[in-house]
């Protein structure tokens, strides 16, 4: 789960994190934020520092997004970057954070989404 | 004098009011889209309601109005790396200042602020018999509480499918107290627990008197507890979810269902069974509710009583429809809506 000390954001690139619109009555009403991080993890660490009620909404207890929430860094499903589906839990979810790590530039977009599975 | 029911249902909330019991308003959803699960109003004002979501989890959203809503940060929670999930907030009650959050997976959390910051209660949240905890078809959930209003140290919670726990001691320790409840299902190591509670009702003039909607049936204690007897007398069936009591009169209601695989009104007649004797007896008190063709349940969070006089109860059904009674049921109207699955009725005057 994302934690690390506050303020180490600073002079990082800056990312646009879109929202689903679910999850407006936690934010207020704002579907768009803009965070900084250079990583993938950064930029979640930077996203539940400045609106931690998101925090318990996107992960779980274990740290990993929760079963059904999607995110895609510039379009890419992040569940695919880096090393996928290797130990992955009974829930599905302990292989998710396998591509946190993975770099972001300058105006990189992140979108959260709800896995659409099933009718 | 005027009442305004929050019922909450798979997809929002609703706020439902009259001010004569007889036409009503509906004002909704909030949280649309939402599990809206459980609701208070706090003895000091203001609103706290539990909402949850398939994908996205539970949270706790107060309220000065009912109207305008913030999310508290600090919620109920299990540690972070916890095998245990958050994944619905079933009831919230408050007693003596403190208000009590009953949760799935099985917990009790409270709040000394109003809601909006938690603590786990770690008595009954690592009990010794933990270990042999099993969710019920709903899951593991804390779903009922009840308080001793002349003894501030003793309260008692139930949970599906473990049990009824009393504490005597303000809540460090929780015993189980199912002594005469059939099993749900026997636990090989902890014998006191697999006893498949629905809902609790209590007398308000003896707090040790409690009445008990289980799985197996309808059963009653006098003695807080210690030991429950069935009080079945007039039931065609004695199971279903929910069971409240009007506190002027003590009348008990419940809403039976075919058990236990079916979970369906008999008979497609939808039901609600009165005991004007303190559960020695019991009769149908279904007068103007649909008597044929109707197959939508009472879920155990959804049949409240508003405490005027004479007393009103309160049913939502699972197919969504929405039924008063202004005279301790003696006649039912049925409210001119159909709103998504009814998980949850609350009554405030």
């Amino acid at each position: 789960m994302p934690s690390r000390a506050p303020g180490t954001g600073i002079g990082k690139p800056s990312v646009t994190v879109s929202l689903p619109s679910l999850l407006e009555p936690v934010t207020g009403g704002v579907r768009e934020l803009t965070v900084r991080g250079g990583s993938l993890r950064e930029v979640f660490d930077d996203l539940v520092e400045r609106e931690p009620r998101l925090k318990p909404h996107l992960f779980n207890e274990a740290g990993d997004f929760r079963r059904h929430v999607l995110c895609f860094h510039n379009g890419r499903n992040t569940r695919w970057v880096g090393r996928p589906a290797a130990g992955g839990t009974d829930e599905g979810e302990g292989h998710r954070r396998d591509g946190w790590e993975t770099p972001v530039a300058e105006g990189d977009t992140v979108l959260f989404m709800q896995a659409v599975s099933g009718g | 004098m005027s009442v305004r029911l929050l019922v909450g249902t798979a997809k929002g909330g609703f706020w439902v009011t009259s001010r004569d019991r007889r036409e009503w308003e509906v004002d909704g959803p909030f949280f649309k889209g939402w599990k809206v699960t459980a609701g208070l109003q706090l003895e000091g004002g203001g609103f706290v309601v539990a909402v949850a979501s398939d994908v996205y989890g539970p949270a706790i959203f107060l309220s000065p109005d009912g109207e305008e809503w913030e999310q508290v940060a600090d919620g109920p929670a299990y540690p972070d790396g916890d095998e245990r999930r958050l994944r619905q907030i079933w009831t919230l009650r408050e007693n003596r200042g403190t208000v009590y959050a009953g949760v799935q997976d099985a917990g009790v959390f409270t709040s000394g602020d109003g809601g909006r910051s938690w603590r786990p209660v770690p008595g009954l949240n690592e009990h010794e018999t933990r270990g042999g905890w099993t969710p019920g078809a709903g899951g593991l959930c804390c779903h009922a509480f009840l308080f001793d209003h002349a003894d501030p140290n003793r309260m008692w919670c139930g949970i599906s499918a473990v049990g009824v726990f009393r504490t005597d001691d303000g809540g460090a320790t929780w015993m189980p107290k199912n002594r005469g409840v059939y099993w749900a299902h026997e636990d090989e190591e902890f014998k006191e627990i697999g006893h498949c509670v629905h809902g609790l009702a209590q007398d308000p003039g003896d707090p040790g008197r409690i009445y008990r909607q289980d799985h197996s049936g309808m059963y009653r204690s006098r003695d807080g507890g210690e030991l429950w007897e069935k009080n079945e007398n007039g039931l065609a069936t004695a199971f279903g979810f929910p069971i409240v009591l009007d506190r002027a009169s003590r009348y008990l209601f419940a809403a039976p269902l075919e058990a236990d695989q079916y979970r369906l009104p008999v008979g497609g007649a939808l039901r609600v069974v009165r005991s004007t004797d303190g559960g020695d007896s019991w009769h149908s008190a279904s007068e103007g509710l649909p008597a044929e063709h109707a197959y939508g349940g009472v879920l155990r969070g959804a049949m409240a009583v508003d405490d005027l006089q004479p007393g009103g109860v309160y049913i939502g059904t699972t197919s969504g429809t929405l039924h008063a009674s202004a005279d301790l049921g003696g006649s039912w109207t049925s409210l001119p809506v159909i709103l998504p699955r009814i998980l949850h009725v609350s009554a405030w005057v």
